[in-house]
């Protein structure tokens, strides 16, 4: 009779413990899912899989942000931007202390708190929705996106500053005439783009290059470049050192590294340690404190109890994956009236790890042109690291 | 008999327990009666209360008719036979929020229509002519915007822009955190032929909140 009762709670407490694994992996498989079929191509298949978004579910801000990224890929620009802003939108709200939502991460795990994002990701969301925009030529809404970027930035509380946001708020600033606040945001960077100095004007000047430009002849205009260097499958270790841009066979120019998004990843959490760790503390010591107790009533309860709670002790490694690792920009000179270029992503030993042909848009008077891309390496097909306008 | 009276004590405060519990529940039913209803009303947009710092109805509302008076009691400068002619050419929305300047601009002009002071440049008119040059009313330089307002036969121009400052509490031992949402609406109205600012005007408008930092 004993056993049969030890038996059935040893049922039970695996029941428990499945369950509540069950019920935090749900939405994880969705998000695994999603992000194979995103780096597979399948951008409609993500997407399906990502909608919908339960509006109480804890991971509809890490939900958001993936699918935005999908859509942007997929050229849905309307709907990441959508997607974006409601995740922002989400966010925000999430910056009160919920009794209901938080108070169980003291118990459980962190992983049952709702995701809020950490810093950097907010800004990059702001970031990519500015980028959205600027592809769909609404220039005053990538701006309203850039005062963003400057205000998440400048109140930044200790976090990493990310270059790439900077540059891009000043690029919308520029091109919406405020000359001022675009000088004021190059200005904060100048020094910190390895390779290369940053003007007041958003020129990028190179310290260094092992590329001879041909000098072009006629009118010049410049050439805009926002690359997304993601993770690059089937390339070994081979890190991208830059990317180079050209009119057929002729080079105009390269790319330079402003953010490292896996540093800033490892600066937040550096950042975020202390904070974390004080909690992991209290959550072992009202653990242990729950199993004393309940010890003193019932030593097998007490046993269940703690395989339960230790059992569901994991750490939070919830992250916005489709970001790209590095993010570069290119700003070079090219022949007046060129929209269409060839891009050629190198490693250090100056392999060739990624090509691809991108196309361009005019800014405003059409003496600068904007591209956006996105490069993945050889695991993807060629169409997929490509947006279209 | 010691123990019937002990059941009869028992009952009664049983009878005791039951009566304060329907009347917790009967209460508690009442007051969260509303809580639990969907409910619709009428409110008068301009009277209706804030429910937020940022922009909303009533800053549309407000800045759109205070523009307008305050534009109305300036006269501009040269006066054409009959009533002149105004084209808006956009509010610039310089805020951290995705507002529809637009409908501030539409606003003040259908003010300033029904204040009988101007005559104005069809809106669809405007925007046919600008995409016909190949311009978005927000992509429009000063330039541009002179040129299309000449084009249209206007001799005035209105513009304008929104500008936001926003601050919040710094780090502290709190239980609510405070946000200052300050802005600014400037608006402009050009003489087209002589190129010169005619009238301009502001209005600011300052909200603080204040928001626990604890909630359900």
């Amino acid at each position: 009779m004993k056993l049969r009762n030890i038996e059935s709670r040893q049922m039970a407490q695996i029941g428990i413990i499945s369950i509540a694994l069950l019920s935090a992996g749900c939405t994880s498989m969705r998000l695994e899912t999603a992000r194979n079929q995103y780096t597979s191509g399948e951008y409609d298949k993500a997407i399906e899989e990502l909608t919908p978004i339960p509006k109480d579910n804890t991971d509809r801000v890490l939900f958001l942000m993936e699918r935005g990224m999908v859509k942007q890929m997929a050229s849905d620009y309307r709907g990441s931007i959508q997607d974006w802003l409601d995740a922002a939108k989400a966010a925000e709200a999430l910056d009160l202390y919920s009794l209901t939502g938080d108070t169980p991460s003291l118990l459980i795990n962190d992983r049952v708190m709702p995701f809020r994002g950490a810093p950097y990701e907010r800004i990059l969301m702001r970031t990519y929705t500015a980028q959205s925009y600027m592809a769909l030529k609404e220039w005053e809404d990538a701006a309203v996106e850039a005062r963003n970027i400057v205000y998440m930035l400048e109140n930044r509380d200790g976090f990493p500053d990310d270059p790439y946001s900077r540059y891009l708020a000043g690029l919308s600033f520029e091109i919406n005439g405020d000359s001022e606040s675009a000088t004021f945001q190059y200005r904060q960077i100048s020094n910190t783009v390895y390779g290369a100095v940053i003007q007041d004007t958003g020129t990028i000047l190179p310290l260094t290059s092992r590329i001879t430009c041909n000098k072009t002849s006629g009118r010049q205009n410049e050439l805009v470049c926002l690359i997304g260097l993601a993770i690059l499958q089937n390339a070994g270790d081979a890190e991208p050192s830059h990317v180079e841009i050209y009119d057929g066979n002729r080079i105009l120019g390269q790319s330079h590294m402003f953010t490292d998004i896996g540093l800033l990843a490892e600066a937040t959490r550096a950042k975020l340690e202390l904070r974390r760790g004080a909690k992991s503390l209290l959550r072992i010591a009202l653990k242990e404190w729950l199993i004393h107790e309940m010890v003193k009533k019932d030593k097998e309860a007490a046993a269940v109890l703690s395989v339960l709670l230790y059992g569901l002790e994991m750490e939070d490694i919830r992250r916005w994956e489709t970001l790209p690792r590095w993010l570069h920009i290119a700003r070079i000179q090219i022949p007046a009236g060129l929209k269409r270029f060839r891009l050629v992503a190198r490693d250090n030993n100056g392999q060739i790890i990624d090509e691809q042909l991108i196309d361009s848009i005019a800014i405003k008077d059409d003496n600068i042109r904007l591209a956006i891309c996105r490069m993945q390496g050889p695991g993807f097909k060629e169409r997929n690291g490509k947006m279209k306008f | 008999m010691k123990n019937d009276n002990t059941m009869l004590k028992g009952e009664g405060n049983m009878k005791k327990l039951a009566t304060i519990a329907v009347i917790v529940l009967t209460s508690i039913l009442m007051s969260g009666c509303a809580a639990f209803r969907y409910s619709v009303g009428e409110k008068d947009p301009g009277q209706a209360g804030t429910l937020t710092d940022t922009y909303d109805q009533k800053d549309l509302l407000n800045w759109g008719n205070q523009m307008a008076n305050a534009l109305s009691t300036s006269q501009l400068p040269v006066q054409t036979a009959g009533k002149p002619i105004l084209v808006a050419l956009g509010i610039e929305n310089r805020t951290m929020s995705h507002i529809d300047t637009r409908a501030i601009s539409d606003t003040i002009t259908s003010a300033l229509l029904n204040n009988g002071k101007v005559q104005l440049v069809n809106a669809d008119v405007r925007d046919r002519l600008l995409k016909e040059q190949g311009y978005q009313m927000q992509n429009c330089t000063a330039e541009t915007r002179v040129n299309i307002g000449r084009q249209l036969g206007a001799r005035y121009m209105l513009t304008g822009s929104l500008v936001e400052i926003t601050s919040e509490s710094g780090k502290e031992v709190r239980v609510s955190k405070k946000r200052d949402v300050y802005y600014q609406l400037s608006v402009n109205i050009t003489d087209l032929e002589t190129g010169l600012v005619s009238v301009n005007k502001q209005i600011d408008r300052l909200r603080r909140s204040s928001s626990p930092i604890i909630g359900w």
